[in-house]
């Protein structure tokens, strides 16, 4: 982690200073509003035993009631056992089963073949295969998908396309991390899960700030700023970000834009989906 | 002079006028219950907000049977009701219905349409290019469409073409929630319309939506504003609600006694300077 990743804290203090039963509230009656528009009245999530799947679990919960909320946890062999247990007790705390999926079988079958394949290709195989057991659940249990992934991950792209990425809705993917990290211990959250350090468990040891190059606290006071602020490059300098620090996010928010939109369609046709064929996704009113 | 006010903090099913109108007509039915004599729906509340090219599909001439319907079922209540119109050149624009004794009296389109943010209106429906108060039987009232209000122009047009009431229909989702229970442009409105209300003495009648479309969540918060400023009655955030105060004729006269900001406007030089400054950038001079 590069400790010169300066930033102002009066930045990072306006991240903080969102009001979390406010936003609790919104995001409750947002998430039932568009789960039940489209028929559903039970949701389906990933339960990795860290602090996003955990507070997605705790609003949910609040929203359908726990016995609504079918939480899978699925560890693969070299996962951290305490991302298990930690998965286990979300569900406990929240009085509804953990269905655990153990992924190992499938993805050693898969790398038999594969041998010297990367971190990064068994790591993303890895949320693939996690994202089509939740669609599998969801046909099983008439339940909606629902994603964990933060502003924070989704603005730097730290995610696996078509695999964690892969939902029918993120309800908390306006919350930057931090945020997140308050809205958790609102809801009470376990403290061992709110302050452990985060990480995405593809392999041991591994955790999100050190393999981004910053903390949290750094990347959403620069992310705040120059997203929600709209601050450009030389302003958020003068304000005391590294430039360094601000082009290294800079260039991860841009190009990562392609994990955030729908794949591109080559236009021929009179009306193109998605470019003149405009529709809002709750269609179905 | 006074007269009972209701406005119809309500939910939409996007895209569905049918199931709408039904929405409509227990509301309707409720209201004259309560003893309501003009009844405030939101900005689309007929249609829903964010219908992008869904708005050739929802539109309504003036004389369509679901505004007939809505008509007689109101009876001597007024009702203004937000819609996509269809003019008789095939054009649609978000619209104020004003109803009243079983026709609809009056058609305000949106003048300033918002296309910035998470907004795209322009994209998908005309803007209206006429301003003006309308006489009723509940007096003279303007009429105005969320964004509408957020050009002091407009809203100065309706109080100087005489209205003592303003409409304020909206669909406006959270946003920038941030310090506090409120979302910033919640503080925004209210801020603003407390000053309008304040300044020129009027009552402002601001129905706001509630519900969720396309992850965009309505803070509804629906008020009815006296000419200090005051609050006559307020609806809760995000709940649907059917909030009812009264215009009382008497408090408009106070107001402007104390304070005729109205009486002392100088039309022929802001007419003037307007002229002056519209010619100027119409030339590029800022």
């Amino acid at each position: 982690m590069n400790a010169s990743n300066r930033y102002p804290e009066a930045s990072l203090a306006q991240v903080q200073a969102l009001d979390t039963r406010a936003a609790v509230d919104v995001l409750c009656r947002g998430l039932g509003r568009e789960v039940r528009r489209v028929g559903f009245e039970k949701v389906v999530l990933g339960v990795s035993g860290g602090l996003d799947s955990a507070l997605v679990a705790y609003l949910a919960a609040k929203v359908f009631g726990a016995e609504n909320v079918i939480m899978v946890c699925m560890p693969y062999t070299t996962s951290n056992p305490d991302s298990l247990a930690h998965g286990q007790l979300v569900a406990r705390e929240l009085g509804a089963p953990a269905h655990v999926e153990a992924i190992g079988p499938q993805i050693d079958a898969y790398f038999e073949r594969h041998g010297d394949a990367s971190e990064m290709r068994r790591g993303n195989k890895m949320a693939r295969e996690r994202m089509t057991i939740l669609y599998d659940y969801s046909v099983e249990h008439r339940a909606l998908v629902l994603g964990t992934s933060n502003k924070t991950e989704l603005l730097l792209g730290y995610s696996t396309v078509f695999g964690d990425s892969a939902c029918a809705i993120m309800p908390i993917g306006d919350l930057y991390k931090t945020q997140a990290r308050s809205v958790s211990r609102f809801l009470g959250v376990p403290d061992v899960i709110v302050e452990k350090a985060p990480s995405a468990d593809l392999w041991e040891g591994q955790t999100d700030e050190e393999e981004l190059g910053y903390t949290y606290a750094q990347a959403d006071a620069l992310l705040y700023e120059m997203v929600d602020r709209r601050k450009g490059r030389a302003t958020l300098v003068d304000m005391g970000f590294d430039a360094e620090f601000v082009d290294e996010v800079q260039r991860r928010v841009r190009n990562n834009q392609f994990k955030r939109k729908m794949p591109v369609i080559l236009k021929l046709s009179a009306r193109t989906i998605d470019k003149d064929f405009l529709y809002p996704r709750d269609w179905t009113g | 002079m006074s007269f009972k006010i209701g406005l119809a903090q309500c939910d939409a099913t996007l895209g569905n006028v049918a199931s709408n109108l039904a929405s409509h007509l227990d509301t309707v039915a409720r209201a004259r219950k309560e003893g309501v004599d003009l009844l405030v729906f939101p900005e689309l509340s007929l249609t829903g907000y964010v219908l992008q090219d869904l708005v050739h599909e929802v539109s309504l001439r003036p004389d369509a049977p679901e505004l007939a319907r809505l008509a007689e079922a109101a009876g001597p209540m007024s009702v203004c009701v937000g819609g996509i119109e269809e003019s008789s050149e095939h054009a649609q624009y978000i619209a104020t219905f004003y109803i009243e004794d079983g026709v609809v009296a009056h058609v305000h389109r949106k003048v300033y349409l918002a296309s910035y943010g998470v907004f795209d209106e322009a994209r998908f429906v005309g803007s209206g290019n006429r301003v003006g108060a309308i006489d009723t039987k509940w007096g003279r009232l303007g009429l105005s469409i969320c964004e509408d209000a957020w050009h002091p122009s407009l809203v100065s047009l309706l109080l100087l073409d005489g209205a003592e009431l303003v409409v304020v229909q909206t669909a406006s989702p959270v946003r920038d929630l941030h310090q506090g229970e409120l979302p910033y442009n919640a503080v925004t409105w209210l801020d603003t319309l407390r000053t309008y209300a304040r300044l020129y003495g009027c009552y402002i009648a601001f129905a706001n939506r509630v519900g969720t479309e396309d992850g965009l969540v309505f803070w509804g918060n629906s008020v009815l504003l006296g000419p200090e400023g005051e609050m006559v009655a307020e609806g809760a955030l995000y709940d649907e609600a059917l909030v009812v105060g009264e215009f009382d004729r008497g408090r408009v006269r106070q107001a402007r006694l104390t304070n005729p900001v109205l009486r002392d406007e100088k039309l022929d030089l802001t007419a003037r300077e307007l002229r002056r400054i519209a010619a100027g950038r119409r030339h590029g001079e800022s």
